[in-house]
Parts: C-alpha cells; sequence; structure tokens
C-alpha cells in the first residue's frame, strides 16, 4: 500500500531524513518510535504534503501512485488522513461543516455522489456515538477552544467519518491523561477492520498497549535503523535507545 | 505541489458576476452642476418649494466646502461639472401596480443577480423597494404595512405625501453642511427610501431596497431616511450591485436614522458596486454619509455591513449615543481586491449616561488593495458609565496588499471603559493545510478561513442576506489566497 | 507671525547677515534651510494630523528669549546639589538651559571607548564633522526640530566605540533655570558595533523656572549596539517641553525606550524609531502622569523597514484634575518587509471627571507575513480590585492610591533608576501609611 524509498527530506537547508526506507501492507499497524529530533514529524508532515519540506531523493508510492506530486488534498482524496500532534484551530469555521465539505470534497475526487445534508448527518451520529465525543464539539468552531482531549478526540472522530486507507496518527497520545488514551485507542482500533493500515508515531511505548501495532520501527538520525515485532518496544521502553543509537553508530 | 502564493493569485482573479447593463432608456439632464440644475430636478420631482430652497441652501454651502483629503484613498480629482444629476427610467412614468407592469428587463436584471423579485417576496415575506437608476419603479407590500400605520416609499413620495414628517427629520441627523458629499448630496439628491415606524410598532417584516447604478456618468445621491418612533422596531436591509462600466462613477448618498425612546433600528447593507477591474479601471467612487441618532432613552441602533465592492470606499456609518442607556452597534467585513481602497469604519459619540457601543471590523485584504479601518470612540463629560468594545481583526491575502488601523479614542469621563483590540495577520498557513489534509480543495479552504474569520459579523445579518454576503466573499475573493 | 516663528526669522537674519559666524558651509546651509521652514510653515496647528489633540497656539505666541550660556551662569555647585535626581551616576553631564556645563558634571575621565563633547565645542573646533554627525533632512520632525536646527547652539554628542559595553550609566541633566527662555538642546548618539550603553536623560527644573524647552535627540545604532534610552521630562509646572527622538537601528540592534513624562504645563514627546536592518528590534515604554492644567502628549511612530524586525510597546497615563493625556503609537511595516510582530498597548486611567485622554494606537502594513495587535483601554480604577481591597481593610483613599501606584508600576519595575520609584511612591503614596511599608517591604 505505502512504500518510502530512499527518502530525503530538507527544512530550511537543514536535512532532516535521510534514506528512510518503509513499507506498509494493507490492513498492517506500523509503529514508529525514535527519540525526540529524529524526523518523526517531518516523516507525517511529508506523507501529507506540508509546504516547507524539500524533497531531495527517494520516491513515496501510495497505492501505486507517486504520493509526493499530489496536492494536500489530493492525498485525503486518495485515502491518506493525518491526525495532527497539535490540531490548528480555526475560529469562525464549524467543525461539522467542515467534515461535510471535506467528506464530499474526497467523495468528489473520487468520482462519488456527495452526500446530502441529511446522509451525512446520519454518519456523523453514529460515528459520535462510537468515538464517544462530546455532541457540542460538533457545532463548535473547528478546535478552537478545545481542551488537549478534545481535540485529539476530534482528530480521531474526523478520521472515523472520512475513513481512510491509511491513518498516520502522530504523538496522539501527547498531552492526554491514561482515560483519554483509552477512548481515543478504542476508537481507532474500532477503525482496524482488516484493510485500513495505520501508522502510529510515537515517543512512548505506553500508546502501543492500547494499540497494538504489528511492526515497531526505530526511527533515528532520520533513518529507521532497527525493525521488529511488537516486543520491540517493550524493550525501548526497558532500555531507551542510546543502545540502540550505539548500535547503529558501530 | 503549487505554492500557496499561486493558488491565492488565480483565487483572487474571478470576475464581476454582476457585470452586465441592462438597456433601459434614461430620461438623463445634461451633465454639470448649477442652481438651473437643482430647481429642474425639484421641478421634475414636483417638489415643494421648501424642499427646494432647502436643497439651494445646501448648494450654497456645497460651493463654499473643499473635498476632505485625510483618508487613506487615492483617486484623480472629480470633475463635478462632468456628472450628471438626474436619471430616470421611462417606465418610471406609469407606476406599475402589480409585478406583470413591470419592465420585464429590469426584472430579468433581478434574475442575473440572483435576486428573484416574486420568490424573495413571497418566501422572504420581505417588501422591496427597488430603487432603480434613482426612481421607485416597484413598491410591494404597501397594503400590509399600511395596516399597522407603517411609511415605506419613495423618497419624493414622502416629501408630497408626509412633508411634515421629513421637514422634522431631514438634515436632523446629517446636516446639510456636515461633510462636502453630505452637502452634494443634499442639493441634488434624486430620491431614495423614506421609513416611518410608528409608536409601539415592530414593523411586521424585514424592509429592503436593492440599488443598482446604471446610466453612464449619472451619479447617484440616494437618501434614505429612517424614523422609529417611540418602542418601535425595524430591521431594514440595503443591498447593491451594479452593472459593468469603464468610467467612474460617484455615489454619494445619505442616510439618515433616528431612534425614539425605547425604538431600535437594525440597518444591514451588502454592497457590491462594481469595483473597477484587475487593472482598477471603471469601479465606483461610495462617499457616503451614514448616520443613526440615538435621540430616546434605550434607543438602539445597529449597522452590520459587508463591503466588497465599489473602487473606493469612504464611509463611516455612526451612532449618536444621546438618549440614556442607548446603544450603537457596529459590525462590518470590508474586503478589498485587486486595486480597490476602503477607508471605512464607524463613530461612536457617547453623550448620554450609560451608553454602550460595540464595534466589530473585519478587514481583508488582497491583490493590490489598500484597506483601512478608522473609527472614533468619544466619550463626552456626561456619558456617565458609558462603555465601549472594539475588535478589529485584519486578514491579509497576499504581499501586495495593505491594512490599515486607526482608531481614535477620545474619553472625558472617568466613569467610561473603552476597549479596544485589533490584530493584523496573514491567512494561516496552518489552518489551511489542516483544511486542505481533510480533502478541501485549496479555494475552499481559503473561503472557508475568511468566512469564518468574518463569522461574528454574518451573524448580525438576517438569515437571507448572511448567504448572500457569504456568496458574495466568496465571488469577490476568488483568485486570492495564500 | 508667531512669537516662536520670530525667533527663528531673528536667526535667519542674523545667519544671513554673518554667514561666518559659522565655519562650516554645510551647516550653515542647514540652519539656514531649517529657519527659512520654521517661518514659511510657522508651527504645526490642529488642523495637522499628528497635532490634532495639542494646540501649541499659545506657545507660539509668548515672548521666549533664545537662552545663552550666560542665561544659567547663576547656578552654582550648591544649587545644583540640592536638586532631586533620579540617580548618582558617577558618569554625569549637565547642561544648563541647554549649555554643557563643565563644572557641574561628575565622573573625571571617561571609560575607555565613550566620547562625550559639547556640541558648541565641535562647531568650533571641528564643524564639519558636526555637520556630518547631524541629521540633515531639513524636512525631519515637525517644525519644532527645525527651530532646534535653527537655533543650533550647544549640546552633547556621545559616541560609543565598537565593542564596547559601558557597564555605568550616562547621565545628561538638562537643568532649566530663568523665565521665558526658549532652550534647545541637542543631543547626538551614536552607537558603534555591538556597544551597550544605558542613557538617562533627565530635564529638570530649577525653582519656577519658565519658557519652552525645545529638544531633540538622535541616536543611530550600528549593527548589534544597543542602547538603553531612560527619558524623564519632569519640569516646572511653568515650563513646557517639546521633545523629539529619532532613532535608527542596524541589524541585531536594539533600541529600549522608557519615555516618562510628569511634570510641565504642557509637554509633547515624539519618538520616531526606524528599524532598518534585519533582527532590529525595539522596545519602547512610556507613563505619563498628569494633574491640574497639565497637557501631556507622547507619539511614537516605529517603521518596520525590513523583515524580521520586531517592536514591543507599552504606554501608560494616569490623568488627574484638569489634565489631558494623549497618546498616539503608529507602527508601519514597510513593503516586503516580513516576518515581522510587532505588539502595542495603551492603557489609560482617569482619576477625575474633567481629566481627558485621547489616544490613537495605529497600524499601517504594507507586508503580508506579519502578526501586529494592539489594544488600548480607557476606564477608571477596577471597581472589583477596591472593593477587594477594602473588604480586607484597606480605606477607600489608601486603596484607590495602590491600585494607581501598582498601575504605573508595571513601567517603573523595568526602569532601574531610584529616583523614579521613589517620585511615584511620593506622588501616590505619599500621603498614605504604605510608603513606609512598601519601602520596608524592599529593603528585606
Amino acid at each position: 500500500m505505502l512504500e518510502i524509498k530512499n527518502l530525503h527530506v530538507e527544512v530550511a537547508g537543514t536535512e532532516i531524513l535521510r534514506g528512510l526506507n518503509l513499507t506498509i501492507g494493507a490492513g498492517e499497524t506500523h509503529a514508529i518510535m525514535g527519540p525526540n529530533g529524529s524526523g518523526k514529524s517531518t516523516l507525517s508532515h511529508v506523507l501529507a504534503g506540508r509546504e516547507g519540506y524539500t524533497v531531495t531523493a527517494g520516491s513515496v508510492t501510495f497505492n501505486g501512485k507517486s504520493l509526493l506530486d499530489l496536492e494536500p488534498e489530493e492525498r485525503a482524496g486518495e485515502g491518506v488522513f493525518l491526525a495532527f500532534q497539535y490540531p490548528i484551530e480555526i475560529p469562525g469555521v464549524n467543525n461539522v461543516y467542515m467534515l461535510k465539505a471535506a467528506l464530499n470534497g474526497i467523495r468528489s475526487y473520487r468520482g462519488e455522489k456527495e452526500l446530502s445534508a441529511v446522509e451525512f448527518l446520519k454518519v456523523v451520529k453514529a460515528r459520535v456515538k462510537a468515538i464517544g465525543l462530546d455532541d457540542s464539539l460538533l457545532n463548535r468552531p473547528v478546535n478552537s477552544g478545545f481542551s488537549g482531549g478534545e481535540k485529539k478526540r476530534n482528530e480521531i472522530f474526523q478520521m472515523s467519518v472520512l475513513e481512510p486507507r491509511l491513518a498516520i496518527l502522530d504523538e496522539t497520545d501527547s498531552g492526554l491523561d491514561i482515560d483519554a488514551l483509552k477512548t481515543v485507542s478504542e476508537g481507532v482500533n474500532a477503525l482496524r477492520d482488516g484493510k485500513r493500515s495505520f501508522m502510529v508515531i510515537t515517543h512512548y511505548q505506553r500508546l502501543l498497549d492500547y494499540i497494538v501495532p504489528d511492526h515497531v520501527h526505530v526511527l533515528a538520525k532520520g533513518r529507521i535503523i532497527k525493525s521488529g515485532p511488537k516486543e520491540l518496544a517493550l524493550e525501548l521502553e526497558a532500555r531507551g535507545y542510546d543502545w540502540l543509537l550505539e548500535e547503529a553508530a558501530a | 505541489m503549487a505554492s500557496n502564493a499561486q493558488d491565492v493569485a488565480e483565487f483572487v482573479d474571478r470576475h464581476y458576476e454582476a457585470g452586465f447593463v441592462t438597456d433601459i432608456e434614461s430620461d438623463t439632464v445634461a451633465p454639470g452642476l448649477n442652481e438651473d440644475v437643482i430647481r429642474l430636478i425639484s421641478a421634475k420631482k414636483e417638489e415643494p418649494e421648501w424642499m427646494l430652497e432647502w436643497r439651494l441652501k445646501a448648494f450654497a454651502r456645497w460651493k463654499t466646502m473643499r473635498e476632505p483629503n485625510w483618508a487613506h484613498v487615492h483617486y484623480p480629482p472629480i470633475d463635478f461639472q462632468a456628472i450628471s444629476y438626474y436619471a430616470a427610467p421611462k417606465s418610471a412614468k406609469d407606476r406599475p401596480q402589480s409585478l406583470d407592469e413591470v419592465d420585464p428587463k429590469l426584472l430579468e436584471t433581478y434574475k442575473k443577480l440572483g435576486i428573484p423579485l416574486e420568490e424573495q417576496m413571497m418566501l422572504a415575506g420581505v417588501a422591496v423597494d427597488a430603487v432603480f437608476d434613482s426612481v421607485s419603479v416597484h413598491t410591494s407590500f404597501r397594503g400590509k404595512l399600511a395596516e399597522v400605520g407603517v411609511i415605506f416609499c419613495s423618497f419624493s413620495e414622502a416629501v408630497r405625501e408626509h412633508p411634515e414628517l421629513v421637514r422634522k427629520y431631514l438634515g436632523s441627523v446629517v446636516p446639510v453642511t456636515d461633510n462636502y458629499y453630505a452637502a452634494l448630496n443634499s442639493a441634488v439628491f434624486s430620491d431614495g427610501s423614506f421609513v416611518y415606524i410608528p409608536k409601539g410598532t415592530r414593523c411586521p417584516m424585514e424592509l429592503s431596497t436593492y440599488f443598482r447604478i446604471n446610466a453612464m456618468n449619472t451619479g447617484q445621491f440616494e437618501r434614505t431616511l429612517v424614523i422609529a418612533d417611540e418602542g418601535a422596531y425595524v430591521s431594514y436591509l440595503e443591498g447593491c450591485t451594479a452593472p459593468m462600466r469603464d468610467e467612474n462613477q460617484l455615489h454619494a448618498a445619505v442616510v439618515e436614522l433616528v431612534a425614539l425612546d425605547d425604538a431600535s433600528i437594525k440597518y444591514s447593507t451588502v454592497q457590491n458596486w462594481y469595483p473597477g477591474d484587475a487593472e482598477g479601471r471603471g469601479g465606483i467612487y461610495n462617499f457616503v454619509t451614514k448616520r443613526g441618532d440615538c435621540r430616546g432613552a434605550r434607543s438602539k441602533i445597529s449597522w452590520t455591513q459587508v463591503e466588497t465592492g465599489s473602487a473606493i470606499t469612504w464611509k463611516y456609518p455612526s451612532c449618536i449615543l444621546k438618549g440614556e442607556n442607548s446603544v450603537g452597534e457596529f459590525y462590518s467585513v470590508a474586503l478589498t481586491n485587486n486595486l480597490q481602497q476602503a477607508d471605512t469604519g464607524t463613530k461612536m459619540i457617547h453623550l448620554g449616561r450609560g451608553t454602550r457601543s460595540t464595534i466589530v471590523s473585519k478587514g481583508i485584504s488582497a491583490g493590490r488593495s489598500q484597506n483601512a479601518y478608522r473609527g472614533l470612540v468619544r466619550i463626552a463629560a456626561g456619558a456617565e458609565g458609558a462603555r465601549n468594545y472594539t475588535q478589529c481583526d485584519s486578514l491579509l491575502l497576499g504581499s501586495q496588499c495593505g491594512a490599515h488601523t486607526f482608531p481614535y479614542i477620545e474619553c472625558k469621563n472617568p466613569s467610561a471603559v473603552v476597549e479596544h483590540e485589533a490584530s493584523t495577520s496573514k491567512i494561516s498557513d496552518d489552518q489551511l493545510f489542516y483544511l486542505r489534509s481533510r480533502g478541501i480543495k485549496q479555494e475552499d479552504a481559503v473561503n472557508m478561513v475568511v468566512n469564518g474569520f468574518c463569522k461574528e459579523v454574518f451573524k448580525e445579518l438576517p438569515m437571507e442576506f448572511a448567504v448572500e454576503a457569504q456568496k458574495l466573499l466568496g465571488i469577490s475573493l476568488e483568485g486570492a489566497v495564500g | 507671525m508667531a512669537a516662536l516663528a520670530m525667533v527663528a526669522g531673528a536667526a535667519l537674519a542674523a545667519l544671513e547677515q554673518a554667514p561666518d559666524s559659522t565655519r562650516s558651509q554645510r551647516l550653515g546651509a542647514l540652519r539656514l534651510a531649517a529657519a527659512a521652514r520654521v517661518k514659511e510653515e510657522g508651527l504645526p496647528s490642529v488642523a495637522n494630523e499628528h497635532w490634532k489633540y495639542t494646540n501649541v497656539s499659545r506657545l507660539g505666541e509668548r515672548a521666549l528669549r533664545s537662552a545663552t550660556a550666560g542665561d544659567g551662569a547663576s547656578v552654582s555647585a550648591a544649587s545644583f546639589a540640592a536638586l532631586e535626581l533620579s540617580t548618582d551616576s558617577a558618569l554625569r553631564v549637565v547642561l544648563v538651559n541647554g549649555c554643557v556645563r563643565d563644572d557641574l558634571g561628575a565622573g573625571g575621565s571617561l571609560p575607555q571607548g565613550l566620547r562625550v563633547r559639547s556640541m558648541a565645542a565641535l562647531q568650533e573646533q571641528d564643524p564639519e564633522r558636526l555637520a556630518t554627525l547631524l541629521d540633515t533632512d531639513v524636512e525631519a520632525g515637525s517644525t519644532f526640530q527645525a527651530l532646534n536646527t535653527a537655533l543650533l547652539g550647544d549640546g552633547v554628542v556621545i559616541e560609543v566605540d565598537h565593542n564596547v559595553s559601558l557597564r555605568e550609566p550616562l547621565h545628561l541633566v538638562m537643568l532649566g533655570t530663568g523665565d521665558d527662555l526658549l532652550r534647545s538642546p541637542r543631543v547626538l548618539v551614536h552607537m558603534g558595533r555591538n556597544s551597550e550603553l544605558r542613557l538617562i536623560e533627565e530635564y529638570v527644573s530649577l525653582d519656577a523656572a519658565s519658557g519652552l524647552t525645545n529638544s531633540v535627540c538622535e541616536v543611530r545604532l550600528a549593527v548589534g549596539a544597543t542602547l538603553f534610552h531612560h527619558r524623564l521630562a519632569n519640569e516646572s509646572a511653568a515650563s513646557s517641553h517639546i521633545g523629539r527622538v529619532a532613532v535608527e537601528v542596524d541589524e541585531q540592534g536594539q533600541y529600549v525606550s522608557d519615555s516618562l513624562a510628569f511634570g510641565g504645563e504642557l509637554t509633547r514627546v515624539d519618538i520616531d524609531v526606524n528599524l532598518v536592518g534585519r533582527g532590529a528590534r525595539c522596545r519602547l515604554n512610556g507613563l505619563f502622569v498628569a494633574d491640574g492644567q497639565q497637557h501631556v502628549d507622547h507619539h511614537t511612530r516605529i517603521e518596520h523597514r525590513v523583515g524580521d524586525t520586531h517592536s514591543a510597546e507599552l504606554y501608560r497615563g494616569i490623568l488627574d484634575g484638569r489634565s489631558r493625556g494623549v497618546f498616539n503609537g503608529r507602527v508601519l511595516v514597510a513593503r516586503d518587509a516580513q516576518k515581522i510582530t510587532a505588539q502595542q498597548a495603551s492603557n489609560n486611567l482617569l482619576l477625575s471627571r474633567l481629566a481627558e485622554i485621547d489616544t490613537k494606537p495605529e497600524l499601517e502594513i504594507y507586508a503580508d507575513d506579519v502578526s501586529c495587535a494592539h489594544g488600548a483601554t480607557v476606564g477608571e480604577l477596577d471597581a472589583a480590585a477596591l472593593f477587594y481591597l477594602r473588604s480586607r481593610g484597606v480605606g477607600a483613599a489608601d486603596a484607590r492610591a495602590l491600585l494607581t501606584y501598582a498601575f504605573a508600576q508595571k513601567i517603573v519595575d523595568e526602569i532601574p533608576l531610584p529616583g523614579v520609584r521613589r517620585w511615584l511612591e511620593t506622588r501616590f503614596l505619599g500621603h498614605t501609611r504604605y510608603s513606609q511599608l512598601l519601602s520596608a517591604l524592599e529593603s528585606l
């Protein structure tokens, strides 16, 4: 589904990703772990198409298409969803209205019929329940005045409505207390249907207790320096990253 | 991926949708201004002697005045002798009794603008007094309004049929000598609307007027007078679009509002005069004087405006808060694109005890336009316990435009509280990226963010107007994001 | 013609009759042009947007005489010592009626890398050099600046060498004495690359001096230079004060200003900062306290001429009696000057029914990648805070005094001048028992 080959990315002249390789198959959940500054967020932003990142080499193929050639909204149309580490506040723009525009944007990109307001609201109501989101958040401006937990929950809610093929969760656990972490994880797990793929970016193993990955990768200095089964996460939790960095340096 | 700046540029470059000319023969007076022209206008309108004298007095004053130059706008000198000061559609001579009798071309014009007159009257229950080239040609719901004693008619009609009201209130809010353009308007005003809501009456429907400028080189000098007697309420809507023309046209309207004890006037405007083309050719000069007088205790005047049109806008809808505990409000969205220039804002003059005012201004600059907010909050010594809150935000789309904020705060009463906040920033890349990453197109994302920015103002508009305003914003911004 | 313009006219005539009185042709031409401007334009009227709230026509009508060195001869070391000044700096330069008085200064030899010269001396010794240091744009500022230039007599030229950081503040004491005098001091500050200086420019009066002080201060900061500039206008009730500070800040330079206005019948201070190099920044704070019939006007103008420049501004005014305060803060962002931040706040306290404040915070922006904000407030003391203090047993008058002092404190806290704090304490807390408490707390 997703194939990243030898990806090199610069930000303001500094190379952050230095030859990253990663393949994610359909239905798989991959965890990306790594110390601060290893390039985790850069990876998620590059995949979603944020400005300010220069790809100097390498390729990213998504279901046979070159992702890097697409505009952010086209990537969303292809089925890529980024759950932001810091969801953006947009004053005055109604949450549900935005979501309807997004869903219909994606549907029209795919040549599907746009949903009527009634059809759309049906979808929303079902998802709201599943995710345990407070109804009142729906009619508030996008993320404006939301608590940290509410923002993250809103991201997962959007994901559940937009039904992406690949969901990238960028440090979704950061700033969440244990209860919020559980609800958010449950929301994610409910979307694991064997076809949808996940890239879970996190600094801590904690999240992976709830969203159990198929594979764990360690990102350091812009490269995957170690890959392994889910147990690798536990080992990282116990031993930290230093031994791996030394191993990689050796 | 394409740069945002480029997308923005494309977005800004859409065409003026209301740009077309209706071919109706005009009864136009030759260009030029002198006492004879004023006598002619007065005679054509069969005005009484006092009205003519009032006009002549204004003209005499105007000749001694100079054009203001303090606004943050630039334009070549206006030749006031090259303007024709009167034009009336011929079909106006025989007033239509029903829609069937209205010139089909006129109706078609409204349809092109997306304002199907019949539908709007039926669905929204709006009485429409369509001012077409200065003379009212169509009035509806007169009967229904008359039942409750509301007078809603053309200004000329009011001069003939309600002279006592006109004489009492005309020029009582905006004196003839107030400013250069107000004096000019007083001398040559062609027509406009007159509204009187009697004591204790809540006007049963929204009153609206659609203005259009049509005949070439014809200055438009509308005169509007709205009086809400004690305990009355009225919501008045004013909207304008204009056909595409290559020459600058002067529009100098005067609007006067009077609210007596416990009365409330809500005045909403969506202004979309022709802004000129992408190179700044053509376009309307909109030099308007709008002022409301909260004369009575607990009275309230609320201005809401969405300004997207005109080459130059010079406009400060104001409130004189004379009555104790009276309230003034000003909600404004001003959008400029291409080479448009706007210098707009408000004046809140607090004279009475316990008076309150709120100012919310949202400026959006795109292209190479200049957009200035200019506002005055004056608290007189007697305005015990007065309050003002002002919020004034500017959004920049593109690096070639300007956004300016000139607030004046003058306070002479220690018990008053005045708060002013302003911010200027460019449209947020983070917000645009967030929306796009959710699958929303760049252009739609920009529209969404801009509409969100203006939300506080739109929610003050009557529903059907709010929809039109949002649409207008989208159209005016086409081609402008980044 | 207004009397002040006549003073300028006289200066012009004198220059025309005796062109040799100044040895530099450039300097002479500049002064002639300046005098001509004053004569032609006269003083600014209220029709001028920048002078809308400050009427100087009465000033112009007064029969003032341009002060000379002789007018201050009677000031002795003893009378000087009796003055209450904001600080006791070891580096002190004293000007009486705008003329340097070496005998009253203190500090002996100057530290390495700092040069302080009398402008009169420089006019004698090296007028060409002076002409290169002065702003030669005769149109700069209002006609008051032109008047200062036309009457150019004495003043101070301060130069700090590259890479020199001075620990000891330099204290300029501008003392006014005598009746109906026009004092025209000029101060030039040239800061070398990566240099640093703290400058205190303090205007005080001896006894009931009257007349007008019309000062101009020009500051140029080279790359990486920092100037802390504390400007105090605290002259007698019969004096008026017009001052302009024009600053140019180059790359990575930093101009930090506190402008305080307490005294004087009419005070008008213009601070004009041009940020001309990337990374340049300025921080302008101000405090004005007025009572009686005082009129205090602060105009600031910050121009961000290039990208990556930053400004922050906070002005507070406290108006009592029949006084009137004016604040006009203008922030300009030039075309293509991107990545700008500019913050501005004007807070004003009206303590009397007859006092007035006019505030006008302006933004004029021609670039798009900016984050600019301003806020202005006018009000009386916070009723909730007053109630809180009173519920804790503080008397109403004391509570008001405490809150007023606290309002000013925000500005004063950033000024390391004990005299300023003392002055405010006396002014606002003098009649309360909290002054002792506060000083006791401070000594802890």
